[in-house]
């Protein structure tokens, strides 16, 4: 069993997840500022929560469910006033200069769409757009399947709506 | 939406550019130095209920008049009162921050905000009592010496500085609030 509690071994995980940490971080605060800011609470979060791990579930699912849970501890003490505001200028701009325009315009779009989802549904779709399946996202989020099968319907319904809307 | 849909979402979604990678180090530091401003906090409250409660035992040594000595009395039974409640609240929350709970459930969550809301509350109450009771010290004190000018400047500053923090206090009640129904929805 590898040890997880060394500081070398957890910076390698933390360098692992840390694209899912940012889109994820991106996916719940829509203020660049503070969406920056809640990347680095999940990145010290999951940090911290490693010397927890006893391999009660897999590493993947324990770390996703230490990102989404900093995620809600950072709405409960950054009250997300801005949910129902939000405005596409305000929205992290990480395109690459590589890019194409409609890549970024639809990322944008994306993300948009997937700010405006109820915190419900926006659980159950970041962890799907991640490509985990419904157990693991039962596990992450501790609901059961039926319930993420259910949520994630009307996240779908929700968001190519949202979608529609932008276009 | 259909599967095919959804594969191309996430595929987009997934080739979002990274934010850059945190300095580790300088996270951990920073986590420490709130953790220390949270003490810090705790220790200035605690020293300004002994300052109150040293005032008190002083009153009586020198004999102070007894209304003073009932205004005395009556701030540090509210700060004691006060703080040992606020503390308690504190101290559940404590457990809750230092437990892998946090990390892993939202009740624990949901847990913090009712926490949090008690302590908005509980401030709210407590400054409309000291308020009261600021009032009937300052109008005996009136009643039975007298009241100049200047002293009326100070009661009213304190008066508008209770209001200002009544206002503070309800607002941040009312946020909390709607973190829960955030969470819980």
């Amino acid at each position: 069993m590898v040890t997880l509690t060394k500081d070398s071994n957890k910076e390698k995980i933390i360098a692992q997840y840390w694209p899912q940490i940012s889109r994820a971080a991106s996916g719940y605060e829509n203020r660049p500022a503070l969406s920056d800011e809640l990347a680095q609470e999940m990145a010290l979060s999951v940090w911290r929560s490693l010397d927890g791990f006893s391999e009660q579930c897999s590493l993947n699912t324990y770390i996703y469910r230490v990102i989404h849970n900093t995620a809600i501890d950072h709405i409960r003490r950054h009250s997300r006033l801005s949910e129902d505001e939000l405005d596409g200028a305000t929205l992290c701009e990480r395109v690459s200069p590589e890019a194409s325009a409609l890549q970024a315009q639809r990322q944008k779009q994306l993300l948009i769409a997937i700010n405006k989802l109820p915190l419900s549904l926006r659980q159950v779709m970041l962890l799907k757009l991640e490509d985990l399946n419904n157990v693991e996202i039962s596990d992450v989020l501790g609901i059961s399947d039926t319930n993420v099968g259910i949520r994630l319907h009307r996240a779908k319904e929700q968001l190519s709506k949202l979608l529609k809307g932008l276009n | 939406m259909d599967n095919n849909e959804f594969e191309q979402l996430s595929s987009l979604w997934q080739s979002s550019e990274d934010k850059s990678l945190p300095h580790m180090e300088k996270l951990l530091k920073r986590h420490k130095r709130q953790s220390f401003i949270l003490k810090l906090n705790i220790l200035i409250e605690l020293s300004a209920i002994l300052a109150v409660s040293y005032l008190l035992l002083l009153s009586f040594l020198e004999n102070m008049p007894l209304i003073k000595q009932a205004w005395i009395g009556f701030a540090t039974l509210w700060g004691i009162s006060l703080f040992i409640l606020m503390s308690k609240s504190r101290l559940s929350s404590l457990k809750h921050l230092k437990s892998a709970q946090l990390s892993t459930s939202l009740e624990a969550h949901i847990k913090l905000i009712k926490n949090e809301i008690f302590r908005w509350e509980l401030s709210i109450k407590a400054t409309w009592i000291f308020a009261v009771a600021f009032g009937a010290f300052i109008g005996s004190e009136c009643y039975f010496s007298t009241c100049a000018n200047n002293d009326l400047l100070h009661i009213g500053l304190s008066f508008i500085v209770l209001l200002v923090a009544q206002v503070f206090f309800v607002r941040k009640g009312k946020t909390a609030q709607k973190v829960l129904r955030t969470l819980t929805d």
